[in-house]
């Protein structure tokens, strides 16, 4: 259940966006990143997939009932056993909600005034998604203190 | 809505797994009900009226700011 807990944790995904972040702004800005930095970003990011990917794998084999799909539309943090989660995911939802109608607005207008465009969508993305994942897993904590 | 779910469990001293177990929910859905921040669906209300082998009203009840101006009822 333990490894479950943290195979669905919004906090592995926050963990993978950083990292992808992170990778991908050293290929953005190629020439002003020291040399090794970006290789070893990239070699991170792909060891955290394979660590996760591995890990749901034998949580898999071990637990049949509650498997955790690797490819899947389905979000593997979201979780709906019972009509307690599912309230518990209509408040982070409208939650998440009231973020992208401030969120997206506001990057639209950062992407606009920025020297450098691509850099900032991405940057505002990457923040919108990392809050996403942080007010879910705020909501889960509460939830799960019961 | 108020409810007496944490007391009616205190009667047959049954904690909040136990209680979770009967029902089918989690237990983290039970401390829901019973803080009052959740208000269960008819189906689980009902479900935990008959666990409890009372009427679903012993169970939960409308507070008074709730309760409907008009009505045929008692």
């Amino acid at each position: 259940m333990t490894l479950e807990r943290i195979l669905r944790s919004p906090l592995v995904n926050v963990g993978m966006i950083v990292l992808m972040a992170a990778a991908i702004l050293t290929l953005h800005y190629d020439k002003a990143v020291p040399d090794g930095v970006q290789a070893a970003l990239i070699g991170l990011l792909a060891g955290y997939v394979v660590v996760w990917t591995v890990l749901v794998l034998l949580h898999n084999r071990r637990n049949p009932e509650r498997k955790i799909r690797v490819v899947s539309l389905f979000p593997p943090e979201f979780r709906e056993e019972d009509e307690g989660q599912q309230w518990m995911n209509y408040r982070v939802t409208r939650r998440v909600y009231m973020l992208y109608c401030t969120g997206i607005p506001l990057s639209i207008l950062v992407i606009y005034l920025a020297a450098d465009g691509k850099a900032a969508a991405f940057i505002c993305l990457c923040l919108l998604a990392v809050i996403q994942q942080l007010l879910y897993w705020w909501e889960l904590r509460k939830w799960e203190k019961g | 809505m108020k409810n007496r779910v944490k007391e009616l469990r205190a009667r047959y001293d049954w904690t909040q797994e136990e209680l979770a177990r009967r029902v089918g929910i989690t237990r983290q859905t039970v401390g829901l009900i019973e803080k009052g921040d959740y208000s269960p669906s008819v189906l689980l209300a009902l479900k935990m009226a008959r666990v409890f082998g009372v009427k679903v009203e012993d169970v939960f009840q409308l507070e008074a700011h709730e309760e409907p101006e008009e009505g045929v009822g008692p």
